[in-house]
This record gives structure tokens, C-alpha cells and sequence, in this order.
């Protein structure tokens, strides 16, 4: 019976929960989506005061960089044309691909690793790691840092998390150079095997213990002219009264105050900031009234706004590192010819960014096996078809000057020659002057590229230390594995050697087999062990 | 040929080395360098050596060597094996637990042992090669250096018996199992 009620009432109060969230209809748990929390004009207001008060508070620079750090974190973010500047940078080293070369097994685990880069409880993944790691070098003077995960003590890599920069501080400790949290001193340092740090001008004075001076740091000046100029505009769009003497005739200055309190008033009432009533001021006719502003920060005449703003981008690019281009739509004629502009584009895209790209790869190898040889990607694309052009041009003379006949109807060149010369040119391998085989020109990874990855000291060390495993390079652009050298290489223009004759078979039980072979490299291996002399004493 | 104490010195310094080799195989498997297929095949293959080595190094050499010592060899590492494979397979699970390791680096120690098990093998073939050169009796010594186990040291109270008397010190006769440090002596 009593069940039974229980079952009514928690039936009827579902029925009334029900209808209640109905009647609200769906709706966000989050302030930040409720469409009465501010008025547009009033959002304005607050994100733009704000801005320009930040920008000219900046903290003193100091070894201890994380106060320094959080400001400019948040400059940056009410910046546009700077914050836009800062997303295309961090776009380009986030999609920027990578290569991980080794043998076979190495690689599959370290590329797992490397596309588990953990940036928050739910995020992770290389392009999530890279991006904050971008935006920590380009924006805090900490640079970025990455903490490696261990196993066990001085093990190899395991994992990589992202690391906030503005909450670590260089403590100039040679055992534990940096500081993490609010913890106290041991716990929260950090020793060189806990993480690595990138850092984009490391600082030459000896107290800042190695603090750099980050691209968004470098623009910091120029963003304040910026801002100095939109805050002119809004007093010269707007009804504020720029800096400067005001001159009135007419009227008194009580008179002239007790009009501007009025105007003031009625546009606080009205959250008006840039439209505002007509101010009256009324004299009597004796006397005319007049009022004449002389500006004391005012901008020049013929001021062009877009010539400004277009050479505080330049500004902005020249400190990231890039072409302005890059970023910013620059007509040419004004800054560059277009041939010009073709260069730069051209250099832009193999070089930009390449301090950070670089100066992570560095730390990222250091990190991996030596083994394992990691890159990332600077192909300069235009670089490489103009390569391919001029190669296919000089195939085409070398075949010419091979099938012209003279007057004794023999070849201007010999064949050996002409292979001599496409050896020379750069369009065939050298060892294949040995074989008679066709020869096609491509851009794509050929052998060439595979015999200059296989003289890599990293690479060379993987095909010793792994001799039974193929040497594999893995392109995080395409997801794909592609074999350099299989383990079971034989150079295709080597003479092969005999093939040794079988092993005699000495003893055979199930699973186990014992050959003549097993016993010589037995005593062979034990020969390298404690010594020639000493086995020999004993077998 | 050597004396007694230098073939036992070799044999030991051999095991050593097989030990170092095997503890490195280990390291290349935490680190995922090896597969666990590549350190099985590798495990087998060092043991199968350290055999071979330590047989020849009891019997004197290949020379010595007959169809039924080869096969003697391959029994005992058939044995091994079959060990050997059921410690792969559990350093296999302990290598996919979710504890950054631990189950994998408290299984370490583990990979010593199997090189140990190779000094019965010598001390078996050194027993038939002073046989077959005419001594006659045995005597069970023991390493005054480390504490020696009930068992050891009842066999060496028995003084001097008959070549094939006792077993053979490390092959799990004794309490101390591989662990023996005891050795065999013989006289005509």
C-alpha cells in the first residue's frame, strides 16, 4: 500500500519537474549564453575600457616572469589586428607536418605518443599540444614549455602534456631550473627530465635566468600606438573631449561646467557614448558666445589611416618572423613590386616560422631515441618544381646529345657517358651507372631522398641497432607509413653474395634446433664477451 | 686444456655477461624498442648460446662434443623454454596493466635467473668430461663467501664419493635451486 503511494507521488512529481522545464524551455547552465545578462553597448563599453587600461599597465619585467606573462596573455586578446597575427602563426605551426623516421616498431610507438599530446582532461592530440605550445612561445616571455611523461626515472618518453607558462617562473637552480604552481620549492620544481622549454630570444643578462623576449612582447610598443590612435578616433568620433585648451567666450565657467554636467548626465542616463544630444549653451546677445579646442595630441595632418595600419602590421610581421603577407593584404607597387611579392611569398612559405618549428624540433629529438630521427616539414614547393623543371631539362640534353649521331654514325656520347652525366646532374643515383635501367624524373619521395635520409647518423644507428626491422618514415600530413629499406636489403646493383650453404644440424628436439651455425656465433659472441684468449683456453 | 678453477671462472664470467645481455633485452622491451614476438625470439636465442657455451666449456670443446651431448643440450633448453614462454605470455599482461609500469619493472629481476639455470649445464658436462679422462671421484664445494643452503652443506660433509654421486649444483637439487654457488671437484 505504502509502496504503491510512493509510486503515485514520485510519478506526480516527475509529471510537475517535467512541466516546469518545459515551460523554461532549454537553456544553458553557462552565463555566458543568457541573452540578458548585457546589452550589446554595454559590452562594448566594458571590453574597450578595459583594453586600454590593460595595455598601459604593464608589470616590471622581472626573472619571476608569470605576472609579466598573464598580462600579456591578456593583451593579446584585445588586440585584434595582434591576436590575428598571433592565430595565423600558431595555424601554421599546428598544421605544420612532420616526419618520424626508424625502424618500424620505434616508430609505431613514438608516433602514438607524439598524436597523444594531452592539452586538458578532454583534449589532446598533436595539433591541440602544438597550438598552445605555439601560442606560449609567441606570447609569454617564459616561452613553451612541455612536460614529458616517464615511466620510470631517466626512462624514455612517454607521454607530453602542455604546460600553462604563465604559472611556471626560472627558479636559476642548475638541478631544478624551473618552478611550477603555487607549490612550495620541492614540490613544484622541475628537473631537466621532467620537461622541455622553447623560448624565442633567451635573455643575455645573467639574472633573468634565461627568460626570453617573445614576438607578442616585441609588439607590445606598437600595439599602444595602436590603441592610441583608436582612442583618438573615439574622442574624434565620439563626444569625449581630447586633451588639450579650451577657450570660451561669453559665458562663465560655471555656466560652461553646468551645461557639460547636464550633456553628461543625460548620456549616462541614455548609455549613449559616441551619439550624445546637442550640448545648449545660451548667452545672452551682448555677449557672443563661442568656444575654440586647441589639441595638444592630435594626429598629424594628411594622417592616413590605412598606410598606419598597414605599416604596424608590417611591424607586427617583422617581429613573428614572417612576410607580412602572410597576414595582411598588401597591395603591390607601394611595398614591392610583384616579383617582389612572389619572392617573399616564396620564402615565406619554406621559412616562416621556422625559429619556433626548429628550435622545437631540437628539444623534440632530444626527447626521442636516438634512434629515431624526427623533422618537421619545410619543403619550400615552389622550390622543389622549379628543381624538377631544371632536372627534366637537363635529362632532355643528355638524351639529345645521346641519340645525335656524328659522321661515323656513333653517338656524340656514349652510353656510359650519358649516365655519367645524369649521375652528375643529380637525376640518377651514382651506384646505378653500374645497371642499365630507365630513368624518370619526380618530385615525389624518390630514392634520392631515401639514400639522403639513410646517411642520417640517427637513421644509420636505427639499421645497425635493428637490423631484422625495416627503416620506415612516417608523414603525420598523410597518416601513412612508407618504407625507406627494408630489412631484408640487398643493394639491387651489388653483386649477391654465394648463398651460404645450410648449417649442418646437430641436435632437434621439439622447438629447439641446434646447428654448427649456432655453436660458432656462440663461441664467437663469447670470444667479444671475456675475451678471445680466455675461450680459447677452455674449447 | 685449462685447470678446474679457470674453466669454472670462464663459466661464470660467461653467465655473467648472459645476464648483463639479458637485463639489456629487458630494458629494450620497457623501453619499446623490442616487441614482446622480437623478445621472445631474442630471449631463446641468447639462452640457446649460453648453453652451447657452457656445455663446451665443461666438456672441453666441440671436439668433445657427441650426437648425445648435442642432444643433452637440447633437452635442457627445450625445458627451458617451455619456462621462458609462460614468463613471456605474464610479461605480456604486465605489460598492458594501467600502472605506468609497475607489473612490468617488478618481473625484471626474473630475466637473470634464466641464465643462472645454465650452470648445471656446465657442471653436468664437466662431470662426464673428467669421466671420460679417468678420475674417478667427486667432491661437493661449497662458497665459503655466501650462505650456503641445509642441502649444500650435507653434500659437502659427505667428503669424497663416486663420479655421479651427487647432482649437479644449480639444477633445482638443492634448496637453493639456481641460485647454488657450490661447484664439483674431481680426483682419479
Amino acid at each position: 500500500m505504502t509502496r504503491k503511494r510512493n509510486r503515485t507521488v514520485t510519478k506526480a512529481l516527475d509529471t510537475i519537474a517535467e512541466t516546469v522545464e518545459r515551460a523554461k524551455s532549454v537553456e544553458s547552465h553557462q552565463a555566458r549564453f543568457d541573452p540578458k545578462t548585457k546589452s550589446p553597448s554595454q559590452l562594448f563599453y566594458q571590453i574597450s575600457m578595459w583594453s586600454k587600461e590593460l595595455i598601459f599597465n604593464e608589470p616590471k619585467a622581472t626573472a619571476d616572469s608569470r605576472k609579466h606573462d598573464a598580462w600579456l596573455t591578456a593583451v593579446v586578446q584585445k588586440e585584434p589586428y595582434l591576436l590575428g597575427v598571433l592565430q595565423s602563426v600558431v595555424s601554421v605551426d599546428k598544421n605544420r607536418g612532420w616526419t618520424l623516421t626508424g625502424g618500424r616498431n620505434q616508430v609505431n610507438k613514438f608516433t602514438r605518443i607524439l598524436h597523444n599530446f594531452y592539452v586538458a582532461p578532454d583534449l589532446a592530440g598533436w595539433r591541440n599540444g602544438m597550438s598552445v605550445t605555439s601560442q606560449n612561445y609567441y606570447g609569454t616571455n617564459l616561452g613553451a614549455v612541455v612536460e614529458i611523461g616517464r615511466l620510470q626515472k631517466n626512462g624514455p618518453l612517454a607521454a607530453m602534456y602542455s604546460v600553462d607558462s604563465t604559472k611556471c617562473y626560472l627558479t636559476g637552480d642548475i638541478e631544478m631550473p624551473l618552478h611550477y604552481g603555487n607549490a612550495k620549492k620541492d614540490e613544484g620544481s622541475w628537473g631537466l627530465n621532467d620537461y622541455f622549454r622553447v623560448v624565442s630570444m633567451p635573455s643575455t643578462l645573467e639574472s633573468m635566468n634565461g627568460l626570453g623576449y617573445c614576438a607578442v612582447n616585441r609588439c607590445i610598443e606598437l600595439a599602444k600606438l595602436l590603441v592610441s590612435v583608436f582612442e583618438h578616433d573615439r574622442e574624434r568620433l565620439g563626444s569625449k573631449a581630447p586633451k588639450g585648451i579650451l577657450t570660451v567666450n561669453g559665458i562663465t565657467l560655471d555656466q560652461w561646467l553646468s551645461s557639460l554636467e547636464e550633456s553628461k548626465s543625460e548620456l549616462k542616463s541614455l548609455e549613449r557614448e559616441y551619439y550624445t544630444g546637442v550640448q545648449v549653451l545660451a548667452g545672452d546677445a551682448l555677449s557672443p558666445v563661442s568656444v575654440n579646442l586647441t589639441s595638444l595630441s592630435s594626429l598629424p595632418e594628411q594622417f592616413d589611416h590605412k598606410t598606419f595600419v598597414d605599416l604596424i602590421m608590417f611591424g607586427y610581421a617583422l617581429e613573428f618572423g614572417y612576410d607580412p603577407r602572410e597576414f595582411w593584404p598588401v597591395s603591390a607597387g607601394t611595398f614591392g613590386t610583384s616579383a617582389e611579392t612572389e619572392n617573399q611569398h616564396r620564402k615565406a612559405s619554406s621559412k616562416g616560422g621556422l625559429d619556433f618549428a626548429l628550435g622545437y624540433q631540437e628539444k623534440q629529438q632530444e626527447e626521442l631515441p636516438e634512434t629515431l630521427e624526427f623533422e618537421f616539414e619545410q619543403r619550400d614547393v615552389d622550390g622543389d618544381i622549379a628543381e624538377v623543371a631544371l632536372k627534366q631539362a637537363n635529362l632532355d640534353l643528355i638524351d639529345k646529345m645521346y641519340r645525335t649521331s656524328n659522321a661515323d654514325q656513333t653517338g656524340t656520347i656514349t652510353l656510359a657517358e650519358a649516365r655519367e652525366l645524369l649521375v652528375e646532374a643529380g637525376i640518377i643515383h651514382e651506384e646505378w651507372t653500374l645497371s642499365q635501367e630507365d630513368v624518370q624524373v619526380t618530385d615525389t619521395d624518390d630514392s634520392g631522398e631515401s639514400e639522403t635520409l639513410l646517411e642520417k647518423q640517427r637513421i644509420r644507428l636505427a639499421m645497425k641497432k635493428f637490423p631484422e626491422q625495416d627503416i620506415v618514415r612516417y608523414n603525420s600530413k598523410t597518416g601513412k607509413v612508407h618504407t625507406i629499406r627494408s630489412a631484408n636489403y640487398q643493394h639491387k646493383f651489388m653483386i649477391r653474395a654465394t648463398k651460404p650453404s645450410k648449417s649442418k644440424l646437430l641436435a632437434k628436439r621439439n622447438g629447439v634446433t641446434i646447428t654448427e651455425n649456432d655453436v660458432k656465433l656462440a663461441v664467437e659472441e663469447a670470444k667479444k664477451r671475456i675475451g678471445a684468449k680466455n675461450i680459447e683456453k677452455v674449447v | 686444456m685449462a685447470d678446474q678453477k679457470t674453466k669454472k671462472e670462464i663459466s661464470d664470467a660467461s653467465i655473467a655477461a648472459c645476464q648483463v645481455a639479458l637485463m639489456a633485452l629487458a630494458e629494450e622491451f620497457y623501453s619499446g624498442t623490442i616487441t614482446i614476438d622480437e623478445l621472445e625470439g631474442s630471449f631463446k636465442e641468447e639462452l640457446k648460446r649460453e648453453y652451447i657455451r657452457q656445455y663446451l666449456y665443461g666438456i672441453g670443446g666441440e671436439q668433445n662434443m657427441t650426437k648425445s651431448d648435442w642432444e643433452v643440450v637440447a633437452k635442457d633448453l627445450q625445458n627451458q623454454y617451455k619456462y621462458a614462454e609462460e614468463f613471456i605470455a605474464q610479461l605480456d599482461i604486465a605489460s598492458q596493466q594501467d600502472d605506468e609500469g609497475e607489473s612490468l619493472k617488478a618481473m625484471f629481476w626474473r630475466f637473470s635467473l634464466y641464465a643462472l639455470g645454465a650452470i648445471a649445464v656446465y657442471e653436468l658436462a664437466n662431470g662426464l668430461f673428467h669421466l671420460a679422462d679417468g678420475y674417478t671421484e667427486e667432491l661437493w664445494v661449497v662458497d665459503p663467501s655466501v650462505e650456503n643452503c641445509p642441502d649444500c652443506l650435507s653434500y659437502e660433509s659427505m667428503g669424497w664419493l663416486e663420479i655421479g654421486s651427487f647432482p649437479e649444483p644449480g639444477d633445482w637439487s638443492t634448496v637453493c635451486g639456481s641460485h647454488c654457488h657450490c661447484h664439483k671437484e674431481y680426483r682419479k
